[in-house]
């Protein structure tokens, strides 16, 4: 398992790579002079010049990529000079409002999405099914930002059950991080329900129909036997796939949800970067986010691998 | 046919069903265990109307009988089959006739008296052990399932010990490492032994067999077969195979129903339908399989034309369409099962005549008249 492990890891450096490289040519091909934006209009051309040495800007694009590298290698992610902080200082202040987020979403969505897909495979072609199909059709075309703003009204202003926005550190007051928490990542999960039901629902449909489920039937197993242990099982390849592969969109559903609640997330950090031409910023939130992507494959990969023997025995 | 020298050398004389009554427990051990009576399934179609596939049939299947069906693919065998257990999806699928296993109404049964025959008095094998398991538990699990399902208050070591003895039972020559292994890790006999074993581990006093070897290679097909036959002959297991294979039968069974286009249109021992087969379909069946002894003839015959889809049934006589015998009396009104000798029965309007007559000689005469155009009188000449 480790060197399954270790293995995938491996191959995931060809893509921390090529981000950086796409993330420190966005600074360079968009124009404008970082130095100049750093300084402010006021500044004159030597102040200008001596910022633009002291971030090496000066030197061939070649070299600078090299240097941006083997900073990152060594956990450095640049230094913002808008804000005035290394970049991983920022991003860490930022990140556990984002990741609450798209973490209680994603568990909200599964506990949601996995029982109706379930339960529609079994009525497959049934209304109970197209009832199901619908909720995840309509929950697909909610946007996360229209989706927060209706769950809002009812909840915040129609029946004030929960805060309409803003953000408590957990070590503060635990209940309300959690309280404030809650209608984001709703939010966040109504994508996230339509994709992962269809998924499930249709996997289903497909394990439930192939001959080893006969075969439990001809051996006398009751329809939950069959339904979880062997069925759910088989399904569930297809199922990781498309959450690990959709917890990207829900980072991305995160920041934008962020705005909506005003939470001040890794979202926040961005657009505020973006705004600034915070160039150092914006490279480090880049890396930052791959690496979380490479994070979700690697336990999305080790999954497949618990729960598939022929998937282990091939990596070994 | 898939007959090969493997199987036909090793075939024996069938024998008479043994009258080993052993497993006959509360029920009556003179009435068979299992009948079925003039069964017809129908299936839903997409716009919601029913089409038969299989009707007006019946067979039955005494203790420690070998039941052979035997037909071309598309003829009804595996529906019939899964009829028995009901393992058609309920919600498409309607039964009528019926079905007394063990003397009791299959067709009535709640889902919970279902379940609880299904594994534990039959037994199913399937045709493709590769798919039959499921890739993702180990075999012992799957095994051990089988067991715990039908016995709950069983102690660990004892589920345990009673699938190492089926795996025996179905030959295995490893059980206890088998019991470790994915199905992936195992050949194709390996699995359909596996799944031999999980059909008997609980003993069943029917087991249903649906081209248990059709998947696989012939040395291992007749490995199999020996393994099924045994099972009859030591604990007194009924049986039913169903094959494609007339060499198969010819070893394996008692008796034999050969099925046409969803009906049964020959029943007999399998001595009295080698010897005397009378329905065309049949004579036509076994003037194509090489015989058991004697010289091969250069060339074997083949019946005309293949099975005709489900949707064009004909009216009158399923085969009328490919026979050689046929008349104008053969195409209208249903055909009934008719006595021809002790204990055999065939469908055909022309039983009295057709009996006796080759059916390659009438095939020639027909081919003949059909190029001088006059298809109708055929039969009257034959």
């Amino acid at each position: 398992m480790i060197r399954y492990i270790v293995k995938r890891l491996l191959s995931a450096i060809p893509i921390v790579l090529i981000v950086g490289i796409i993330a420190f040519s966005l600074s360079h091909l968009s124009g404008g002079d970082p130095a100049r934006v750093i300084v402010g209009n006021d500044a004159t051309e030597e102040q200008v010049e001596a910022v633009r040495q002291s971030m090496g800007l000066d030197q061939p694009v070649m070299a600078q990529l090299w240097t941006w590298f083997v900073n990152l290698l060594h956990g450095d992610l640049g230094y913002s000079y808008i804000m005035n902080m290394p970049v991983s200082e920022a991003i860490s202040s930022h990140i556990l409002p984002t990741l609450s987020i798209a973490v209680l979403g994603e568990i909200i969505a599964l506990l949601i999405a996995i029982p109706l897909g379930v339960y529609a495979a079994g009525r497959h072609g049934r209304a109970a099914d197209k009832a199901v199909l619908g909720f995840a059709t309509l929950t697909g075309s909610l946007p996360s930002f229209l989706s927060g703003l209706l769950l809002m009204i009812l909840f915040a202003m129609q029946w004030r059950l929960l805060p309409a926005s803003g953000y408590i550190s957990p070590s503060k007051d635990f209940g309300g991080y959690l309280e404030h928490l809650i209608l984001p990542s709703l939010a966040v999960a109504t994508l996230q329900i339509a994709v992962v039901t269809r998924m499930t629902r249709s996997s289903m449909i497909d394990q439930l129909g192939s001959a080893y489920i006969r075969t439990t039937e001809a051996k006398g197993l009751p329809a939950r036997g069959r339904l979880w242990r062997h069925a759910f099982k088989n399904a569930s390849i297809p199922i990781i796939t498309v959450v690990g592969q959709s917890f990207g969109e829900l980072i991305a559903g995160a920041i934008v949800v962020e705005t909506v609640f005003n939470v001040p997330g890794v979202g926040q950090l961005v657009v505020n970067s973006i705004l600034r031409r915070d160039y150092q910023m914006i490279q480090g939130v880049m890396i930052f986010v791959a690496f979380m992507f490479i994070i979700v494959n690697l336990l999305t990969d080790v999954l497949y691998a618990v729960i598939d023997p022929r998937i282990r025995e091939r990596s070994f | 046919m898939t007959a090969t020298p493997t199987i036909i050398e090793s075939v024996k004389p069938p024998t008479e069903a043994p009258a080993d009554t052993a497993n006959a427990a509360a029920h009556n051990a003179d009435s068979p265990l299992l009948e079925v009576e003039d069964l017809a399934v129908s299936f839903a179609t997409v716009d919601k109307k029913w089409k038969t596939t299989v009707e007006g049939v019946s067979f039955s299947v005494g203790q420690g009988e070998i039941l052979g069906i035997v037909g071309e693919s598309g003829c009804g065998k595996s529906v019939t089959s899964f009829s028995i257990p009901r393992l058609h999806d309920e919600r498409t699928t309607r039964y009528e006739g019926r079905i007394t296993f063990d003397g009791r109404d299959m067709l009535s049964l709640d889902q919970a008296s279902l379940r609880a025959l299904r594994g534990e008095d039959i037994g199913f094998i399937f045709q493709n052990p590769m798919s039959s398991l499921d890739p993702l538990m180990r075999i012992g699990r799957q095994l051990e399932e089988t067991v715990r399902v039908h016995h709950k208050n069983l102690a660990k070591g004892e589920v345990r010990s009673r699938c190492i003895d089926a795996l025996k039972e179905a030959g295995a020559d490893k059980p206890e490492l088998w019991m470790g292994k994915y199905p992936y890790q195992m050949s194709g006999g390996q699995l359909q032994r596996v799944v031999i074993a999980m059909a008997l581990v609980n003993k069943p006093k029917l087991l249903i067999a649906d081209e248990p070897t059709t998947a696989l290679d012939v040395t291992i097909q007749a490995q199999l077969l020996r393994v099924l036959r045994s099972l009859r002959d030591r604990l007194g297991m009924s049986i039913i195979l169903i094959t494609h294979d007339m060499g198969v039968v010819a070893q394996m069974c008692d008796r034999v129903a050969v099925m046409y286009l969803g009906q049964v249109v020959e029943t007999a021992p399998v001595r009295e339908l080698f010897a005397h087969p009378s329905h065309p379909y049949t004579k036509g069946l076994l003037s194509a399989t090489p015989p058991l002894s004697g010289p091969r003839p250069e060339r074997l015959a083949t019946i005309e034309g293949s099975v005709p889809q489900l949707s064009e049934v004909p009216d009158g006589c399923r085969f009328a369409s490919r026979c050689p015998f046929a008349t104008g009396e053969c195409r209208t009104g249903k055909v009934a099962m008719r006595q021809v000798g002790q204990a055999h029965s065939i469908r055909c309007a022309r039983f009295r005549e057709v009996h006796d007559l080759p059916f390659q000689a009438a095939q020639k005469k027909h081919d003949a008249a059909a190029a001088a155009g006059a298809d109708d009188s055929t039969g009257k000449e034959a």
